[in-house]
């Protein structure tokens, strides 16, 4: 009969209020008037609100037995005990949820922060600190100029463009140099110093190549870390320039701001 | 149906009671459990830990009386007869004493006699049955479902010499 009904409408029909007044919630409400419409199910309401309004009649006619009475006076005594704010917070599962949102926002703070301290060629600087930490002396070509002439070396030899040495290091003197491939395939230069143990690095900022055009530049220092090693890089027309040095970033800092001034 | 919102406990009383009732079909047994349950309450509240709960008189009232009804013969879970409503079971309702019903209802097996316990109260929504039971909206409904067409049957037996031909 109420085969036209959805199965949760039939569900909640079944369960129907006993008393003719609307109920509060909707999905009944809902229910009641698709039934109300279907003259089969209406009629089959109408005979089960009525079996269920003389049920209910007959429970409230249950007497309260006098010994059940005398506690209806001392009852107003037990009070439920409001929940205050406290006793909210102390619930498990706010405890969780609180929880569950710090840890989110911890790695959101965290990755924030790793991403504040990236630049472009960060991951790549990171690399040739490893690079910095394994090469050789005898794996570059053997140089004796001062760094100022490495951009001309470079772009002589290799074809490569803006790989020049900021000025605040011009004066450095350069006793070895190499390019070769990143991962990427893109072209390093690497330079050995006599100043000790110090090593330059050039390579393409973003992957683009040292052909790519020209960037603003950023002659901020940002600093890297890896192995040891402390990396100082600097944006300049799409190539990075990292001087590299055995330490941490204590120790190349005062370096670079000696050498600014 | 629109309810009130009960939040205070000498309101639910006699609900409370007829519920107890229903749940045992005897009075003294639901005498017991409706002192249990509100003895319990107030020891909660000298604890200060009584829920604010409309609901949690109902739920210890339960747990009272399916205690008190564990070592009572069970209800055997035999498939009973069930006939659809018919239109004169109100009139042959009427023929019935509250007692009558509360035994039928505490013969059936749990949780159905819960359910037709709670619904026949006629105070609670559906969803605070599912919440009193623990229940699917479904199994809520098929429980009373059956409950009906099940005391219909038992109606038809015990009425049939009463009603005027």
């Amino acid at each position: 009969m109420r085969r036209w009904l959805s199965r949760r409408k039939r569900a909640l029909l079944e369960c129907a209020p006993i008393s003719d007044n609307p109920p509060n919630d909707r999905a009944m409400r809902s229910a009641l008037e698709s039934a109300r419409t279907i003259p089969e199910a209406a009629a089959s309401l109408t005979t089960q609100q009525r079996f269920d309004q003389a049920l209910a009649a007959l429970v409230a006619k249950i007497e309260v037995p006098k010994a059940a009475e005398e506690w209806f006076v001392n009852v107003a005594l037990i009070k439920g005990a409001k929940r205050n704010w406290k006793k909210t917070a102390r619930h498990p599962a706010i405890l969780a949820t609180a929880l569950a949102v710090l840890v989110m926002a911890g790695v959101s703070v965290f990755f924030l922060v790793e991403r504040m301290h990236e630049f472009p060629g960060s991951a790549t600087a990171k690399k040739l600190l490893v690079v910095a930490a394994s090469t050789r002396r005898s794996q570059l070509d053997p140089l004796n100029t001062d760094a100022i002439n490495l951009g001309d070396y470079f772009f002589m030899k290799y074809q490569l463009e803006h790989f020049d040495v900021p000025m605040v290091l011009a004066d450095l003197r350069a006793t070895g140099a190499r390019v070769f491939e990143d991962d990427d395939g893109h072209p390093v230069a690497q330079v050995a110093l006599a100043e000790s143990g110090m090593q330059f690095f050039l390579y393409p900022s973003d992957g683009g190549g040292a052909r790519a055009a020209p960037k603003k530049s950023n002659q901020k220092w940002r600093y890297v870390e890896n192995e040891g090693w402390v990396g100082g890089v600097e944006v300049r027309n799409g190539v990075c320039f990292m001087i590299a040095m055995r330490g941490n970033k204590k120790d190349l800092k005062p370096y670079l701001a000696e050498r600014q001034k | 149906m629109q309810k009130e919102e009960i939040t205070d406990l000498s309101r639910n009383l006699p609900q409370l009671y007829r519920f107890c009732f229903l749940m045992t079909g005897d009075a003294a047994k639901a005498l017991e459990a409706f002192q249990n349950t509100l003895r319990e309450a107030a020891a909660l509240a000298a604890r200060r830990l009584l829920p604010d709960d409309g609901l949690w008189c109902f739920h210890e009232a339960r747990h009272q009386c399916l205690a008190i009804g564990a070592h009572d013969v069970q209800a055997e879970t035999a498939t009973m007869p069930k006939e659809p409503i018919s239109p004169e079971a109100a009139t042959r309702v009427a023929q019935l004493e509250s007692a009558q019903l509360a035994s039928w209802i505490a013969a059936a097996p749990e949780p159905q006699r819960s359910a037709l316990a709670f619904f026949y109260l006629n105070q609670f929504s559906h969803r605070e049955m599912q919440n009193l039971l623990d229940l699917k909206m479904d199994e809520l409904a098929g429980l009373i479902s059956h409950g009906r067409a099940q005391f219909q049957a038992w109606l038809d037996t015990v009425t049939d010499d009463l009603l005027p031909r």
